[in-house]
């Protein structure tokens, strides 16, 4: 239990530290979440609905022929626009939580010292970190699912998207990436970190704060 | 009661092996202040981490309290660091983001002691430093002599049998230094002492005093 409360103490006593991993982490969250709402419909709508349009097109043919085309064409970009996301993201917040675990290695030279075994240490980084990553990358995928969903019915209210692609907004099979990607973002700082703990005597992480 | 048996310890650099501490044989009885002394490099501060399980020796027997040590697992060396030893460093070694109250109750803490101990204990430990009404400062809030007493008071708070300190006045100005000498020597009076110095003007505070010398004992 004090494990537990001591994590998220630090949260807030570390909030120091963790002022470029938050940000960046929202940012990333923030525009998978938009990009990923966007690209998964319109991908959906398009694959799904292939319509029979007669030699001579009437006008209304050519609207939802011009608006299907939207929707594939935006489907198409926002995936682009999303894996760029994804791949800068991912580097820019792998690299902040590398420096930002790499600040904190001289902690855990007094964490030995007072007494805490490795398995604590870990706990607590795990804890603090996990905390944060949830909270913060949740916060940022529901807020840019929402501004997502909002932008698709401004669109289709205003006629430059289908009308059956409202059928398809709001589905989660994005959720899973998310996941594997936030877990990504996790294990690399926690491999460090743990890897750092297993090589190093107590030692030497007291003799590096000297 | 510590005993060492010809402790040695060496490390490999690029040039070689380097041989820090040379068949180190060493008793301390039970609530002694041993103050240790020595040129820099000489293995103060590696013989400091052997006596607090932080380090193992590459050969040598350690027994506390008849414990072998050497024969533990890293494991069973954290415990017992755990149930019976307490650090002071040089360098404070507070965790600069938790208040000073936070930094002692955080080994209290982890040794799952219920909530009212742990407020009953951290309130002890910081009257005995006489630092209550700065309970809620941050290291950084706190003049070096003051961290330096946090510090003590978190090594005291868990009640060791062994306190090691490794230059813990190095930092601290000559008046500091009187008054932390005096809070140690005050406050350790049941539990053994094992303190290094470069500071030759704090040897009366010690009941025995030892000097190393490239890694053996020398001459006082």
């Amino acid at each position: 239990m004090f494990a537990w409360m001591h994590a998220w103490k630090n949260i807030y006593r570390q909030r120091k530290r963790y002022r470029l991993f938050v940000p960046l982490l929202l940012v990333c969250a923030l525009l998978s979440g938009c990009f990923l709402s966007i690209a998964a419909p319109c991908r959906q709508f398009s694959e799904q609905n292939h319509r029979e349009i007669g030699m001579e097109l009437t006008e209304t043919d050519r609207q939802r022929e011009l608006q299907d085309a939207n929707a594939r064409q935006l489907g198409q970009a926002a995936s682009m626009i999303q894996t760029g996301v994804l791949l800068v993201g991912a580097v820019a917040v792998l690299y902040v939580s590398s420096l930002m675990i790499g600040e904190r290695f001289s902690d855990i030279g007094i964490l030995y010292s007072v007494g805490l075994t490795r398995r604590q240490i870990f706990f607590s980084f795990f804890t603090e970190l996990c905390t944060v990553c949830v909270l913060v990358i949740g916060a940022g995928l529901t807020a840019g699912s929402r501004a997502a969903v909002w932008w698709l019915a401004y669109r289709i209210r205003v006629g430059v998207l289908p009308t059956g692609l409202e059928y398809y907004i709001g589905g989660n099979s994005w959720v899973p990436g998310c996941i594997a990607a936030a877990a990504g973002i996790l294990a690399f700082p926690l491999l460090r970190l743990m890897l750092r703990l297993l090589r190093q005597d107590p030692a030497d992480l007291l003799r590096d704060r000297t | 009661m510590i005993e060492l048996n010809n402790i040695c310890k060496t490390y490999r650099t690029r040039q070689g092996q380097l041989e820090v501490l040379k068949n180190i044989n060493l008793t301390i009885p039970a609530g002694a202040f041993v103050m240790l002394v020595g040129e820099s490099g000489s293995g103060k501060s590696t013989l400091c981490n052997i006596l607090g399980l932080l380090d193992t020796p590459t050969a040598g027997e350690y027994f506390m309290e008849d414990r072998a040590v050497h024969t533990l697992s890293s494991s069973g060396r954290t415990k017992l660091r755990r149930e019976k030893v307490s650090f002071v460093f040089q360098s404070f070694n507070l965790i600069p983001t938790m208040t000073a109250w936070d930094n002692i109750e955080l080994p209290l803490g982890y040794r799952n002691l219920p909530k009212e101990e742990r407020r009953m204990k951290t309130e002890a430990a910081l009257a005995s430093v006489g630092l209550t009404a700065r309970a809620k400062h941050l290291p950084g809030e706190l003049s070096g002599g003051e961290q330096q007493r946090v510090a003590i008071a978190r090594a005291l708070a868990v009640d060791p049998a062994l306190l090691i300190a490794d230059e813990p006045t190095g930092n601290l100005d000559k008046k500091t230094t009187a008054g932390i000498m005096e809070l140690l020597r005050e406050t350790c009076r049941q539990k053994t002492v094992f303190m290094v110095t470069h500071n030759e003007d704090l040897l009366p505070y010690a009941d025995r005093v030892l000097r190393l010398r490239q890694g053996s004992w020398a001459e006082l």
